[in-house]
């Protein structure tokens, strides 16, 4: 299992558009990869689900932890972070 | 009749047939692509006043055969026409039919996302799963932490 934490940009959080870029890069990878929001202390989550993802409340500023588990865990953690980081497509 | 394919078809991914009376489908899968962006394998059918069933019918089983094995149907109404059309799709044709009710814009996209994961009845199962997350009480869940929150601060 392969585990990064970042901080979420977005002016409006992960709303319905940026989860679903979120979960369309997640679908790219074969690993079972889960989010969890650090901030609310929430639980892991699918991070293939748009439902799951935006049960979390990931509001501008909220810490989350990308974990993943399979052949390309590693690729698909750092792939996801950078896509936080770069804003999701909005920043 | 509205029958609307927005994007392309292939043999990579389950289709997803949306079924509905008017133009709810269409709308549904518009939206969902402002979420999602483009939409390849999705197809809309869907029923208006004045159509002739045959020709449902036919349509139906023409998007049931463009659509690689794994594909799904999500449907408005359980008991509509559309499902009553794709039941006697099942029954005449003898076909497997992977199919859910009660369609929403959760529902959709839910599909679409986790069609990369699974298909068929095992996508319909997921989705049966986990559809009700999106159905939220808000008075009794977000509205009434405001006001416990309000109340402890007082």
């Amino acid at each position: 299992m392969y585990i990064k934490s970042t901080t979420i940009i977005n002016p409006t959080g992960l709303h319905a558009r940026p989860a679903g870029a979120f979960v369309k890069e997640a679908a790219k990878f074969k690993s079972v990869i889960t989010v969890k929001n650090v901030t609310a202390i929430s639980k892991f989550v699918s991070a293939k689900s748009i439902s799951l993802l935006m049960t979390l409340g990931l509001s501008k500023g909220t810490v989350i932890e990308i974990s993943a588990e399979g052949e390309d865990e590693i690729s698909a953690v750092d792939s996801l972070i950078a896509f936080v980081d770069g804003g999701l497509g909005e920043v | 009749m509205i029958q609307y394919i927005p994007g392309n078809i292939s043999s990579d991914i389950p289709g997803i047939i949306v079924l509905s009376h008017g133009p709810f489908a269409k709308a549904l899968v518009d939206t969902a692509s402002l979420i999602l962006g483009e939409l390849d394998n999705v197809a809309v059918l869907a029923i208006e006043n004045e159509d002739d069933l045959d020709e449902y019918q036919e349509q139906l089983q023409t998007m049931h055969r463009i659509f690689p094995k794994g594909s799904i149907f999500l449907v408005d109404l359980y008991g509509g026409t559309p499902y009553n059309q794709l039941v006697i799709f099942a029954h005449t044709k003898q076909v497997d039919v992977h199919a859910l009710t009660g369609m929403s814009l959760n529902m959709l996209i839910e599909a679409l996302s986790l069609r990369s994961e699974c298909s068929g009845a095992e996508l319909i199962e997921s989705l049966e799963a986990i559809v009700n997350v999106g159905i939220v009480n808000v008075g009794k869940t977000i509205l009434l932490n405001l006001k416990t929150e309000r109340i402890i601060c007082t």
